[in-house]
């Protein structure tokens, strides 16, 4: 076991006064995969069978949509839980770039990856 | 068994978004790391819950000491936004069999739904379980291989490299968002998304996006109808 190991096992031991073993940690993994897994299948066994009516799928579009540009201003404004206003700056001009690229090009790729290397770029400098 | 051309497209419209899922997931394994999960635990976490929200609120009360009842509660709580995603799904392969779909449910997750669901609102969509099943396959050794270098890694990652990759997903969904948005109430359900997603995660740590997403999708279909 190297210093390292040595290290975090302390600093664990300092927190939290226990260190959960191999056994218990397999025992999380397991119920909270078997509850997620009920989660994600119950749908299939509930509503697979019936056609939603208009308001639901509308409901059901709304709520997608929302999620995406969630999954996307969380990504952007709060990535790791923190706040970083130079980071935000960074990613907003990467992303108005690649809007902007795609508007005229119309390749998602290429845009895509324009606004990703011109973001590590401007950070690596700044 | 043959592969069709859905699940060909489907597996090339992953491809964009699978830096952003293999940095997450590095970052996962590095928390379960310092976190003192043993490397099989970490895995079997990983292959079990499949969700990086979930694995990170349970690394986060490990730390702090609570027991494997919490732990296991705050796994399958962080991931209640997959009973509304899998209910979107179950719309969309109504004709696959039962034992298909419960089979390929493991792999409902934000980014399988979300392309899938783009997929749907296209004038000729094709086989939509084929191209979800596309989007799912390689995303597996993405998840499990960033788990394991990020395992190895602990905390030597290079910042840059990391910060890079992070952004593969959000500009990818931002492009898709900005082809496919096609109405008003759409465009106020990307709009308000973006803007209160942050503020309520901010009050509500992991519940915040699916809170903010069902009450957006709740009003707007009121509103509409």
């Amino acid at each position: 076991m190297g210093n390292g190991d040595l290290r975090r096992r302390d600093r664990a031991n300092l927190i939290t006064g226990r260190i959960m073993t191999l056994n218990q940690w397999l025992f999380v993994a397991l119920g909270a995969g078997v509850g997620t897994y009920i989660l994600r299948a119950a749908p299939f066994l509930l509503t697979g069978r019936y056609m939603l009516g208009g308001r639901a799928l509308k409901f059901l579009i709304y709520t997608a949509m929302s999620f995406f540009a969630g999954v996307v201003s969380k990504s952007l404004i709060m990535w790791k839980g923190e706040f970083d206003a130079v980071e935000l700056l960074i990613k907003l001009t990467a992303l108005i770039v690649a809007l902007a690229l795609y508007a005229r090009l119309k390749s998602v790729l290429l845009s895509l990856f324009s606004g990703v290397f011109l973001a590590v770029a401007l950070k690596y400098f700044m | 068994m043959a592969v069709s051309n859905d699940f060909r497209r489907g597996m090339r419209v992953c491809v964009p978004a699978l830096p952003t899922i293999f940095t997450i997931f590095i970052g996962y394994g590095m928390a379960a790391q310092m976190a003192n999960v043993p490397p099989l635990g970490a895995f079997a976490m990983t292959v079990a819950i499949y969700a990086a929200p979930a694995l990170y609120a349970i690394l986060d009360l490990s730390i702090s000491g609570a027991t494997l009842f919490q732990l296991i509660t705050i796994g399958i709580l962080a991931n209640l936004r997959f009973f509304v995603m899998s209910v979107t799904l179950s719309q969309m392969f109504r004709d696959v069999p039962l034992k298909r779909l419960l089979l390929w449910a493991q792999f409902v997750a934000m980014t399988p739904f979300l392309l899938t669901f783009f997929q749907s609102r296209r004038e000729e969509p094709g086989n939509l379980f084929d191209y979800y099943r596309g989007i799912s396959v390689p995303m597996i050794p993405a998840i499990i291989g960033g788990t394991a270098v990020g395992i190895a890694l602990g905390g030597n990652a290079p910042a840059e490299l990391i910060f890079g990759a992070t952004l593969f997903m959000p500009i990818y969904f931002s492009l898709l968002l900005a082809i496919d948005i096609k109405s008003r109430y759409e465009m106020a359900a990307v709009g308000l998304g973006f803007t209160l997603t942050p503020f309520l995660e901010t009050l509500i740590p992991g519940w915040g996006m699916a809170i903010c997403a069902v009450g957006i999708g709740l009003t707007l279909s009121l509103a509409e109808s």
